[in-house]
């Protein structure tokens, strides 16, 4: 396991810590669950896992695998595939390090947005979160060669249904919204083991990074001509069916919102 | 580090479900279990476009990924509307405090 599959998945640990905190601190259950987590986190983070992976191990040492990488380089052997991918990419129209660089802030963005919008006090701050990973997202659209899907993530996605959010939240006026629960829930120490889990699954993910292949493009890929040719003739039928879908929205958030449901006849009967 | 390949995506679109997920058990605000949901279809919307990427024999990913965001946006629509009538009725947006179908 490389170092910075370790560092990650102390920060994923910690991450989880942070989210079953409870709000007072003398809550022994609370204690309880940090300290498992502790444990759990060093067990993953100590543990020599990667050791016992074969997909790491595979065409490498296995002292070389155990033995803790220094100087941040992986610990396992580089693969010929990633040389010969260096070459390719080499001439291509993206470098691989600008894409890689590209990536990673996409990538910091997403996390940090979703972090930020499932743990904020704040409804309005939890949307903010929303639009960071909605832009972020655009952003590997881009990088991910899908030219139309970025502009119209940016347009419905961010110009749309985050606005919608926002226009919610204040119509109903955020002051009249408690905050979030004070209460420990198993189930949030449920989800941070879960968390913990997947960061550990993901570790052999993690250091086998860098096997991957670049591969060739059509021409067209990705672009308004390419997706709309796709889009209306094999996808034709789902297509017209989610017009159908859109229209039902439309009427039912219309009926939903009117006012003359069960609350506006209660609310007139209660008057009358 | 520097060569990204399919892993990549995948990876930061388990991260991001697993974090709407949590956040969907997780929060009570009705709100924010629904920008939870969001997150989730965006992840999804990410693996699919990837995969795309990585097996571009034919649009079916990003086509896919398309009915996902018109499926999102007709979800927060309905969503946010049912949240807005639950508000007038009972003055909240806590999960907790709809309760009359839990018998």
């Amino acid at each position: 396991m490389s170092v910075a599959t370790r560092f990650a998945c102390t920060g994923g640990l910690f991450g989880a810590s942070r989210l079953t905190a409870p709000r007072t601190p003398a809550d022994p259950r609370g204690k309880a669950a940090r300290v498992l987590l502790l444990v759990a986190s060093a067990v993953v983070v100590l543990a020599p896992a990667a050791a016992a992976q074969p997909g790491v191990a595979a065409g490498s040492d296995p002292a070389v695998v155990s033995a803790p990488a220094s100087g941040g380089e992986p610990a396992f052997a580089r693969p010929a595939l990633v040389t010969r991918h260096r070459e390719e990419s080499a001439g291509g129209r993206q470098s691989s390090r600008t894409h890689a660089v590209l990536f990673w802030f996409g990538f910091a963005g997403a996390v940090v947005g979703a972090g930020v919008a499932v743990a904020s006090r704040t409804p309005m701050r939890s949307v903010l979160g929303l639009l960071g990973v909605v832009l972020s997202t655009a952003g590997l659209y881009l990088l991910l060669r899908a030219e139309l899907l970025a502009a119209i993530q940016v347009i419905v996605y961010a110009g749309a249904v985050v606005v919608l959010f926002a226009f919610v939240i204040m119509f109903l006026q955020q002051g009249a919204l408690p905050p979030p629960g004070e209460r420990w829930l198993p189930v949030r120490f449920l989800a941070a083991v879960a968390l913990a889990w997947l960061f550990y699954l993901a570790a052999p993910e993690l250091a086998e990074m860098g096997r991957g292949t670049r591969t060739p493009l059509p021409a067209g890929f990705g672009t308004t001509a390419g997706l709309g040719d796709a889009l209306f003739t094999t996808y034709l039928v789902p297509f017209e069916a989610l017009s159908m879908l859109l229209l039902a929205a439309i009427v039912g958030a219309v009926a939903v919102t009117r006012g003359d449901g069960a609350a506006g006849r209660r609310g007139r009967r209660a008057g009358s | 580090m520097l060569d990204v390949g399919l892993s990549h995506y995948l990876l930061l679109a388990a991260f991001v479900f697993t974090t709407g997920a949590v956040g969907f058990v997780w929060r009570r605000n009705a709100i924010i279990a629904l920008v939870s949901i969001e997150l989730m279809l965006n992840a999804s919307n990410i693996a699919l476009v990837a995969f795309n990427r990585y097996n571009p024999v034919d649009h079916a990913g990003q086509a896919f990924a398309l009915f996902v965001v018109a499926i999102a946006a007709a979800e927060a629509a309905v969503g946010l509307a049912i949240i807005v009538a639950v508000y007038r009725l009972r003055r909240s947006v806590r999960t907790d405090d709809v309760d009359a179908l839990k018998g």
